[in-house]
């Protein structure tokens, strides 16, 4: 084929790649869901915790700050944010502090007198009327008026705003100017609770890019700043911080790559077709996860395009087999077993995902082992069709030949690598610190300093804890709402011995049925309140009737079927009620939010001594759990993958003995590399397993040319050349990962880097085969 | 003809400008200032009008008190965007200066007048002088900013030589409430109210 044939062939697979690259981008709904990741709950608390972790109580809390001016300046931003949110669909509530009227659910208005505890001990009678109907005389005479006087025919006592101060948070910051403010007055306190599920990264940077907009929109003044801090908000943070590294990292990688390329093979045409197999291979792995499962996850996409890094390495070996007077055609024919036998067991191998039981695993075995394919077939099938013409035999070239002189001298009885991997292990077994990092928290880290402020803004606005909760079963909702009053005096008992500084129990914006029952029943009836309403009256100047609207809401009020839950629905508390009252457990439950644990060992005591019914449920240790049981998995995922691939190289490779030469530095490194990021104070999570796994993918395949090459010294240096380029642009590029501040890529990056450098001595020490025989 | 018509609105321009210096100039207090004031408010739910009657009070420049002495007492106190209503009970009530358009009127008419500011004024409304005859005279501010506009429609400042009389605000839902002021809010008795008004705050009382 001559060159403008092949040159348009490149364009056109390009092309055909870019259509591919729009039509995935399409079905393409990256979430950024970590739970898909985590194992299937077994139990009620773990069920919770997972339901928790996007959607409880403080999971979608955002506790804003604005700081940087003087107190008024801050109070009149607070009011400006409040009024541009208040509306926006992708806030349920905005509370800053000021109290209003405005946003009062009209909805719930005639159901008022059942849900506030006003008249569980006042009575609805003549001196109470006369009390609030000589305030509301000088309401009508005030400046504010306005507000009150549309509420008024309906709600004279002004019903409404106490209903409004109970809802407020469990515990409220100081005021100052109307708004909340932190302990010493140098920032304004907001609490905005997002329509988005914690958990859904695309509604929370939408929400939080709604929030920067309205800020922009009212801050003039440039010095005052804007904090948010919350789980969801965090989500959004280190998702950007994360792809803004990986970008940057991405690029002087991507340029250090085709330096590295373009040096190794004195061409910049073959370092770009390189590229091919690869793009091929993501986009492959991309439509196939698509394909079965409807939409690709963010971890996913990340895990699943580092694991087919390795499909970088297969061009390379073609490349650097390629010699002059010989067909590409032929080279690839050449090496086709080897590359094939690394790639099909290495496919083999993820399946062992698809037993985990882990739905993000699973996804990521279809995307690792379709892509897989897709790159080794490219590069059987295609890619030869695209290669020019070898200038010359890299086995004549000059690094090679030193390179393979040294390791020809280099002798080390296989004892000391078996030993060091023995010796690995035992450390990794006996080690008094914990090998697994089992915080889920850190799989997705937020900075210390950033926790710390969260913590603080948390104690300063009251929110609910994130890490403790009541949990209260029932066998029915109106059960468990009766149990939950039944609590609340106990509960402030608790409150007042310190154990806790407020709780939010969901009794509080849904009463039971039985309690708004006896409401009604306290009410008078409507002749008694026109007496006492008229008695009330005497002297004041309303107008005989003006109060109508109200003698026919109490009515309505004492007839009407007590709320229950399914009639809240669509009003404003049904997003503080679905945190509070989660669905999709076995039994009905209810949350009783806690702020500000102090005393978690009485929390305890008190939930063990209410009965069965009720329990502390501490999120941290529930996902600790969690973290064991699915590391379980993995391990024995793990197992059987290594079962897998030995079993598909015995079918390649034919012979145990060679098997044994293939596998052995793999294993060796595999419990070097852990032993060693062990003892560099690591402690494991899912990204160092999934990095091991590709380090230990790469590693086979090293350890499968090195032992297809034989003695012949050119094919030796030649497959020496492809292998040298292969590691050292991964070491390369992971290398640089693990230059990052974000700790996800640092992990990926750390460990894949030593991996790939264990892996390449130890291959080349054991899987070589020149001068084995007087060695083994 | 037409150059002749510019410079005759020019030149009346111009005289307006300077009358209205001249007027603000001399009805500029320095803080702190006080004025009586004497209000009538009206309410669907009312069978008759309230009539307050009390003090406003400017201690500083940029704040407002407004104590209502009868018929009850309620001290409003205006500072930095804020509003805190205070009751004879104890009780207080705050909220945000926005949430009160009547209140931020009468605020910026204080502050413009009593300090003798007209840049100020200028700055959130448009103003105009209407001379009248024997030394009466009236100011309207009109909103500029479209936002303000829909709370207030405009506010009118009548009086009479050196003395504030009636203040006039037409709210954007076309409420239209007044106060007498100054000497006329003193001499004036609560009984004589509607007559007051149609004196002191001009013809298109109804």
């Amino acid at each position: 084929m001559n060159a403008p044939a092949r040159a348009l062939l490149a364009l056109l697979w390009a092309l055909l790649l870019l259509g591919m690259a729009l039509l995935v981008g399409s079905r393409l709904q990256v979430s950024g869901d970590l739970r898909l990741f985590m194992p299937a709950p077994q139990t009620a608390d773990q069920r919770l915790l997972l339901g928790s972790l996007g959607e409880g109580p403080g999971a979608r809390l955002w506790l804003v700050a604005l700081t940087g001016a003087a107190p008024e300046v801050l109070a009149d931003h607070s009011l400006a944010l409040r009024d541009g949110l208040r509306e926006r669909p992708e806030f349920s509530r905005v509370m800053n502090g000021e109290q209003g009227l405005e946003d009062f659910d009209e909805t719930l208005l005639p159901y008022r007198y059942l849900l506030s505890p006003t008249f569980d001990d006042a009575t609805l009678d003549g001196d109470y009327l006369r009390t609030q109907l000589r305030a509301r005389v000088q309401d009508l005479g005030s400046p504010a008026a306005a507000l009150v006087e549309p509420w008024l025919a309906r709600d004279p006592t002004l019903e409404l705003l106490r209903l409004a101060e109970l809802w407020q948070p469990p515990q409220e910051p100081e005021r100052a100017f109307g708004v909340w403010f932190g302990r010493d007055r140098n920032e304004a306190l907001l609490l905005l609770e997002t329509t988005a599920a914690g958990f859904d990264p695309l509604g929370q940077q939408q929400a939080l890019k709604v929030l920067n907009d309205v800020f922009a929109d009212s801050a003039e003044d440039v010095q005052v700043k804007l904090e948010v801090s919350g789980p969801g908000a965090f989500s959004v943070l280190m998702r950007e911080r994360t792809q803004h590294e990986a970008t940057r990292l991405g690029i002087v990688a991507g340029a250090v790559l085709l330096m590295l390329l373009t040096l190794a093979y004195r061409s910049l045409r073959l370092p770009l077709l390189g590229a091919l197999p690869l793009a091929t291979a993501a986009l492959a792995g991309m439509a196939a996860v698509a394909a079965l499962f409807g939409s690709v996850h963010g971890i996913t996409l990340a895990f699943g395009v580092t694991l087919i890094g390795v499909a970088l390495d297969y061009p390379v070996h073609l490349f650097s087999h390629h010699r002059p007077q010989l067909a590409a055609w032929t080279t690839v024919r050449d090496i086709w077993p080897t590359l094939a036998a690394g790639a099909v067991s290495t496919c083999l191998a993820y399946l062992s995902f698809l037993a985990s039981g882990v739905e993000g695993l699973t996804q990521l075995a279809v995307f690792a082992l379709v892509g897989l394919l897709a790159a080794a077939l490219c590069t059987r099938f295609m890619l030869p069709a695209l290669l020019p013409a070898a200038q010359r035999d890299l086995a004549q070239a000059r690094l090679p030949l030193r390179l393979d002189d040294m390791l020809q001298a280099w002798r080390l009885p296989l004892f000391v690598p078996i030993l060091l991997a023995a010796l690995a292990s035992v450390w990794l077994l006996l080690s008094p610190r914990p090998l697994w990092d089992d915080n889920l928290a850190n799989l997705t880290p937020v900075p210390k300093e950033l926790l710390d402020r969260d913590r603080e803004l948390r104690a300063a606005l009251g929110a609910t804890d994130v890490r403790h909760v009541l949990v209260l079963e029932a066998a029915d909702g109106e059960t468990l709402l009766q149990r939950c009053e039944a609590l609340l005096p106990a509960l402030d008992a608790l409150v007042d011995a310190g154990a806790v500084a407020a709780f939010e129990p969901p009794c509080r914006y849904l009463p039971s049925q039985r309690t708004q029952r006896t409401r009604q029943a306290r009410l008078p009836d409507t002749a008694t309140l026109a007496a006492s309403l008229h008695a009330a009256s005497d002297g004041l100047p309303f107008r005989e009737g003006a109060f109508d609207p109200f003698l026919r809401d109490v009515e309505n009020a004492r007839a009407a079927t007590p709320l229950s839950l399914a009639d809240i629905e669509h009003s404003a508390l049904a997003s503080r009620l679905a945190a509070l009252l989660p669905q999709g457990t076995q039994a009905p439950t209810a949350l009783i939010g806690l702020a500000e644990v102090g005393d978690a060992a009485a929390l305890r005591g008190f939930a063990a001594s209410q009965g069965e019914d009720l329990h502390l449920l501490d999120m941290k240790s529930a996902s600790e759990a969690l973290a064991a049981a699915y590391r379980e998995r993995v391990l024995l995922a793990l197992l059987l993958m290594l079962a897998i691939m030995a079993a598909a190289l015995l079918a390649f490779l034919r012979r145990p003995r060679r098997v044994l030469r293939v596998l052995l530095p793999v294993l060796l490194s595999a419990l070097l590399v852990a032993g060693l990021l062990h003892a560099l104070g690591v402690a494991f999570n899912l990204f160092h397993v999934v990095a091991l796994i590709l380090a230990s993918g790469l590693g086979l395949d090293y350890a499968l040319f090195f032992e297809r090459a034989g003695a012949e010294p050119a094919e030796r240096r030649r497959t020496l050349h492809g292998i040298v380029v292969c590691a050292l642009s991964t070491a390369l590029v992971f290398g640089l990962l693990a230059s990052s501040t974000i700790p996800v890529l640092r992990a990926i990056g750390l460990t894949v880097a030593v991996g790939v450098a264990v892996n390449f001595l130890l291959a080349a020490l054991i899987a070589r085969s020149a001068p084995d025989a007087a060695r083994t | 003809m037409t150059i002749t018509l510019l410079l005759w609105l020019a030149a009346a321009t111009a005289a307006e400008d300077s009358a209205l210096d001249t007027l603000l100039a001399r009805l500029a207090q320095p803080a702190p200032a006080s004025t009586a004031f004497l209000e009538r408010r009206e309410s669907a739910l009312l069978s008759e009008p309230l009539l307050l009657r009390g003090t406003l009070h400017q201690p500083d420049a940029d704040s407002l008190v407004r104590a209502v002495e009868s018929p009850y007492a309620e001290r409003t106190t205006i500072r930095a965007e804020r509003v805190v209503v205070e009751r004879e009970d104890g009780s207080s009530r705050r909220f945000a200066l926005r949430n009160a358009p009547e209140l931020a009127a009468l605020l910026d008419s204080f502050r413009a007048v009593l300090g003798g500011d007209r840049s100020l004024l200028e700055r959130h409304y448009r103003v105009q002088l209407d001379g009248g005859d024997e030394g009466g005279w009236r100011i309207v501010l009109t909103p500029r900013e479209t936002r303000r506009q829909r709370r207030i429609a405009g506010i009118e400042l009548i009086g009479r030589d050196d003395d504030l009389s009636c203040l006039v605000v037409h709210a954007g839902d076309g409420g239209i409430s007044r106060m007498l002021l100054g000497t006329a809010a003193e001499r004036t008795d609560e009984a004589d109210l509607d007559a007051a008004l149609a004196a002191h705050c001009g013809s298109d009382h109804e």
